[in-house]
């Protein structure tokens, strides 16, 4: 049990949630997102994921939570006006409203201290947008070079790529001995300058007339073509590759043979 | 009051020229991905540039202990595959071409990014597409790049 569980003040309010999907709704209803921040009153249709992984962090204990409107017994003209915060604490099954300082002050470092655990559901639900938004207010200083692993591979669960190379970067300075950040920091991040020279490519023009007029001949395999010129054609790109090679001496990979498909 | 924009660019390629309808909305560029000259389509939706895995492992040359195993989210689905630095070349048809050090991602199965991922590769933003100025014209199927 959590300290500031233990602690009871005069303003601690019970709220008592009967059925396991109630606290749900009721989070769904009149709170933000927990992974987000972002209001939950935008949701119409309850995402069954979001709302278990809401109930899940809430049994974890206490949690903060900024509320567009005042709980149970604020009266109308009070709701959605004033975001207010306020905590949360958990004894067995019941549910305790927490307003003093000291709980807020605790919740509120549990929040920033999960942060990897919100990364970890905003990644899973393929959400972008809260996985950067948590991003945000994660503090890297003392972090471990697993748990920079760890985010970069949530990122890349996010299809967040730029973050990942962002975490990548930031683990670079805390964790600059580890060999896996080196790694991601490498490949994410390629050092080669932008090169803005000519390079010589044999007969686009060709190869581009050449597949206007006979790629449709072709559907469904694999073909190379050189200056216009078909060189082979064949269901597999194995047999493609030995044959072009064997017979017109060409080296893979080749700028001057465009291996692509019909249509 | 109007206002008045010059961008410069160093190419320009026809896209959708290599098909035989020009009815087609998909732009394909001719490029050349980790040296190997191939057909691409243009798609800013796509997080990262996406390559068939039988494309990458015969003919771009990637080392696998060079990549990264990952799992990754491509058109909202979790993809396994690896990720990659290689160079990605953009063909001009007038003024000069431009190749950038990039990053591709390779799924391990083409089917779990989709049916299309036959032969063409996807050129997306991570390190390819958001490391340049580039413009589409639509009307005359035109792809300006710097």
């Amino acid at each position: 049990m959590k300290a500031a569980i233990r602690r009871k003040t005069t303003d601690i309010q019970p709220v008592e949630f009967d059925r396991p999907f109630s606290l749900a709704f009721y989070y769904r209803r009149r709170w933000r997102d927990i992974s987000t921040g972002t209001p939950i009153e935008a949701t119409r249709t309850p995402d069954p994921k979001k709302l278990a992984a809401a109930q899940r962090a809430l049994l974890e204990g206490l949690c903060l939570y900024w509320t567009t409107q005042d709980i149970e017994d604020a009266p109308p003209s009070r709701r959605h006006k004033q975001a207010v915060e306020v905590a949360f604490a958990f004894r067995g099954e019941t549910c305790f409203r927490v307003d003093d300082e000291t709980s807020i002050s605790r919740a509120r470092a549990k929040w920033r201290r999960d942060a990897m655990a919100r990364l970890e559901v905003a990644a899973h639900q393929g959400d972008e947008s809260a996985f950067l938004k948590n991003l945000e207010v994660i503090k890297w200083e003392g972090r471990s070079a697993s748990d920079f692993v760890r985010a970069i591979k949530l990122a890349f669960k996010a299809g967040a790529f730029k973050a990942a190379r962002y975490i990548a970067s930031e683990g670079m300075k805390y964790q600059p001995d580890s060999a896996e950040i080196q790694k991601y920091a490498r490949v994410l991040n390629p050092s080669q300058p932008t090169i803005t020279e000519p390079t010589a490519t044999l007969g686009p023009q060709a190869n581009r007339d050449w597949l206007k007029a006979h790629a449709h001949e072709y559907k469904g395999k694999w073909i190379a073509i050189r200056n216009g010129e078909l060189l082979g054609a064949s269901q597999s790109l194995d047999s493609l590759v030995e044959e072009v090679s064997q017979k017109f001496g060409v080296a893979f990979p080749s700028r001057d043979v465009m291996v692509t498909t019909g249509s | 009051m109007s206002l008045v924009l010059t961008l410069r660019f160093q190419g320009r390629a026809d896209y959708n020229r290599t098909r035989a309808s020009e009815l087609s909305t998909r732009p394909v560029l001719a490029v050349v991905i980790g040296g190997q000259s191939a057909e691409a389509y243009l798609d800013t939706g796509m997080p990262v540039t996406v390559c068939p895995p039988d494309f990458a492992a015969k003919l771009m040359g990637l080392d696998p202990a060079d990549g990264l195993e990952e799992e990754a989210r491509i058109r909202g689905v979790l993809v396994k595959g690896r990720i990659h630095n290689t160079s990605i070349e953009f063909i001009a048809d007038e003024g000069k071409p431009m190749a950038i050090a990039g990053v591709v991602f390779v799924p391990n199965s083409a089917a779990d990014v989709g049916p299309d991922l036959t032969g063409f590769s996807f050129l997306g933003m991570y390190e390819c597409l958001d490391k340049m100025i580039f413009g589409v014209d639509s009307l005359t199927q035109v792809f300006y790049f710097n």
